[in-house]
C-alpha cells in the first residue's frame, strides 16, 4: 500500500466481495468452534443416570421399634410414637444435612439431630435451631404399599405435621 | 583416557546431537544455553544476585520439580489405580500391600501433592514481598494466580480417588458447595449435576475426577506453566532494584 | 527487557530528566556468570535436594488412608483436606453462599488484581522495602487470616464442628 492513499471510511456502497468473503468466513469460523464448544458441554450432561430410584420400599412397619430410627442405605430417619407421634403413627426425614449433604447424627438426650460437618443442629420437628443450614430437613410422604410394606416417596415433600396412621 | 573420550565424542553421531563442544569455554558455555530445547527457556547468562539463595529461596523452582515428580508418580500409579467404584479402594490397598515399592509412590505423590500447595502459598508470598509483580510482570502475576487455582483443583481431584470415607466427604461437602452458586436452582444445580456427572457422587464422579486429575488440569497447568517461565524470562528473569528507575510508558 | 529500554534512553540530547543513575561507562553494567555451570549446578542441586525430602518422608511417613467410602456414615468430624479448611471454617459461620461462594470469589479476584490496584514503581526485588510497608502488612495480614482460619479449622474443631482448644479432649462418642 502506498503512503498517500487513505483508507476509505467503511460504508455499505463500499462493502466489497472480499469483505464479504472475510465476514462469512469469521461467521463459519465462530460458529464452527462455538458449536463444538456448545456439543462438548452437552455431552459432558449425562441423560441417563444408574442412581437409586427417589421412590423405594422399606420393611414392614412392625420392624422399626418406637423412637427414631436411622435407615442407613437410603440415608432418611423413621419416627415412630414419639414427639407427639402415637405408637401407630410413622413419619420419615431425610437425613442428608440441608448444608453441605453430610448425615446428621441422632442425639437421644438431647433431642435433635446434629451434623458432623459443620455443626447445625435440628429439633425434632427437623427445624434447624443451630448453625449454618439454610433449610429444615425435609419430609418425605410415606404409605403403605400393598404388600404391607412402607413406600418412601422422596419426590414428595411433606409438612412436618404428616403423619402415617396404621 | 583421551582416547576413550574420542572414541565417545568426537564421532559423528555424538556430534550430530550436541553440535559444541563441552561447555568449557564461554562460546560453548553460551551454545549449550541456546542450542538445546530444555535450556533454552533460560538465559545465556544470569545476575549474580538472582543466584543468591535469599532472592527466591528457590521457590518456584521447587514448584517446578514437585509437577515434574507428582507426573512421573503420578504415571506409575496409573498402572495399578482403576477409577472403578468398588475396585478402587481396594487398588489402593493393594498398592500399600501387594505391591513392590506401591506404598512408596503412592506416599511420594501424596507427600509432594501437599508441598505443591504449600509451596504456592510461599512462592506467591515471595512474589509479593519483594515486590515481584510490578510491570512489567503484573500479567504473570496473573497467571501465577490462576495456576494455584488450578493446583488446589488438582489437589481436590486427587482427593477423591483412594475412595475412601475421607475422600467421599470432602467431595460431598465440595460439590453441595457448588450446588449453593446463585442462581441456586439453574447455576448451582446444573454446575453439580456437571461436576458429579448426575445428583450424587457415584461411578460419573469417580471417572470424572479421574480424567481431569490425570488429564485435564495437569495438561492446564503444563502450558500455563511454560507461558509462566517464558515471561519471566521476557520480562527480564528475576525482579531487580535497579528496575525501580526505569519509568514506564 | 531492561537494556532496551536504557537503549530507548538515549543519554545525548535532553529529552527529558529521568530520575536514575548516570549510565555506566567502562565497566560492566551487570554483574553477570555464564548459566552454565552457575545456574544449572544450582538446580540440579535443588531438584536432588527436593527429591531426596519426598522421597524420605515418603519412607518414614504412610499417606492417610480411612474406611472405604461409605455414604451412610458421615465421620464426625468430616474434614477437607487442609488447604480448604479455611474455607469450611468460614462455610461455618453462616450462608453457605457467602462463605463457599462469595468469599473464595472476592479472595480470587482480589489477588488477581494485585498487580493493577498497587501500580508504584516502589520496591521492585527487594525483600520488605520499607516503601512497601503498608501494603505488606496488608498482604501479611490476609495471609495471617488464612492460615489462622486453617489452623482453627484443622486443630481447634472437634465433632459437630465444636470449639476445643488444643489441650482439650474431644468426647468419645
Amino acid at each position: 500500500m502506498s503512503d498517500h492513499t487513505v483508507e476509505p471510511e467503511f460504508s455499505y456502497d463500499q462493502f466489497s466481495r472480499r469483505d464479504f468473503f472475510t465476514l462469512v468466513g469469521g461467521v463459519a469460523m465462530a460458529g464452527t468452534f462455538g458449536a463444538a464448544l456448545v456439543g462438548s458441554f452437552r455431552y459432558m450432561w449425562p441423560n441417563v443416570l444408574y442412581e437409586p430410584p427417589k421412590r423405594y420400599k422399606i420393611g414392614p412397619p412392625a420392624e422399626y421399634p418406637v423412637g427414631v430410627n436411622f435407615i442407613a442405605d437410603q440415608r432418611i430417619f423413621l419416627v415412630r410414637g414419639v414427639y407427639g407421634l402415637r405408637d401407630n403413627e410413622y413419619r420419615v426425614v431425610s437425613a442428608i444435612c440441608t448444608h453441605m449433604g453430610c448425615t446428621p447424627k441422632w442425639v437421644q438426650k438431647d433431642d435433635r439431630w446434629e451434623c458432623p460437618c459443620h455443626g447445625s443442629q435440628f429439633n425434632t420437628l427437623g427445624v434447624k435451631v443451630a448453625g449454618p443450614a439454610p433449610r429444615p430437613l425435609p419430609w418425605y410422604e410415606v404409605t403403605v404399599g400393598n404388600d404391607g410394606r412402607l413406600v418412601v416417596d422422596q419426590n414428595k415433600v411433606v409438612t412436618a405435621d404428616y403423619k402415617l396412621s396404621i | 583416557m583421551s582416547r576413550v573420550a574420542d572414541l565417545l565424542f568426537a564421532n559423528r553421531v555424538w556430534k550430530s546431537v550436541f553440535r559444541h563442544g563441552y561447555p568449557s569455554n564461554p562460546r560453548n558455555r553460551a551454545e549449550v544455553m541456546f542450542q538445546n530445547v530444555f535450556l533454552h527457556i533460560q538465559s545465556v547468562k544470569v545476575f549474580k544476585r538472582s543466584l543468591k539463595v535469599s532472592a527466591t529461596f528457590g521457590l518456584g523452582l521447587i514448584l517446578a520439580y514437585l509437577f515434574l515428580l507428582l507426573t512421573l508418580t503420578g504415571f506409575l500409579l496409573m498402572f495399578y489405580y482403576v477409577p472403578e467404584v468398588h475396585r478402587a479402594y481396594a487398588d489402593m490397598k493393594d498398592l500399600e500391600f501387594a505391591v513392590s515399592f506401591g506404598v512408596v509412590l503412592r506416599n511420594m505423590h501424596r507427600w509432594a501433592a501437599h508441598a505443591m500447595v504449600l509451596f504456592t502459598f510461599l512462592h506467591m508470598a515471595r512474589v509479593f514481598f519483594t515486590g515481584a509483580y510490578k510491570a512489567p510482570r503484573e500479567f504473570n502475576w496473573v497467571i501465577g494466580i490462576i495456576l494455584l487455582i488450578i493446583t488446589l483443583f488438582l489437589s481436590l481431584s486427587g482427593y477423591l480417588l483412594p475412595w475412601d470415607q475421607l475422600a467421599y466427604w470432602a467431595i460431598t461437602i465440595v460439590s453441595n458447595l457448588i450446588r449453593t452458586t446463585p442462581p441456586a436452582d439453574i447455576m448451582g444445580a446444573g454446575a453439580s449435576y456437571l461436576v458429579l456427572g448426575g445428583t450424587q457422587i457415584g461411578q460419573n464422579t469417580l471417572i470424572r475426577f479421574y480424567v481431569m486429575h490425570v488429564f485435564g488440569l495437569p495438561a492446564i497447568c503444563g502450558l500455563l506453566m511454560v507461558v509462566h517461565f517464558w515471561r519471566i524470562r521476557k520480562d527480564g528473569g528475576l525482579a531487580r532494584p535497579d528496575e525501580s528507575n526505569i519509568p514506564l510508558r | 527487557m531492561a537494556e532496551k529500554q536504557i537503549d530507548n534512553m538515549k543519554s545525548y540530547g535532553l529529552m527529558n530528566l529521568v530520575k536514575g543513575k548516570t549510565p555506566a561507562i567502562q565497566k560492566d553494567p551487570y554483574e553477570m556468570v555464564m548459566s552454565w555451570p552457575h545456574l544449572l549446578f544450582r538446580e540440579v542441586v535443588l531438584f536432588l535436594i527436593v527429591l531426596t525430602v519426598i522421597m524420605g518422608m515418603s519412607i518414614l511417613f504412610n499417606a492417610p488412608l480411612e474406611e472405604m467410602a461409605d455414604p451412610k456414615n458421615t465421620p464426625n468430624p468430616a474434614k477437607a483436606p487442609w488447604y480448604f479448611l479455611g474455607l469450611q471454617e468460614a462455610l461455618s459461620w453462616g450462608p453457605p453462599v457467602l462463605g463457599g461462594i462469595v468469599f473464595p470469589t472476592l479472595l480470587a479476584v482480589l489477588l488477581l488484581a494485585v498487580p493493577y490496584l498497587d501500580r508504584t514503581r516502589d520496591g521492585i526485588g527487594v525483600w520488605f522495602h520499607p516503601k512497601r510497608r503498608t501494603v505488606n502488612i496488608l498482604f501479611a495480614m490476609g495471609l495471617t487470616f488464612w492460615f489462622g482460619l486453617i489452623i482453627v479449622g484443622t486443630f481447634l474443631r472437634g465433632p459437630s464442628w465444636d470449639f476445643y482448644w488444643f489441650w482439650e479432649a474431644w468426647p468419645v462418642h
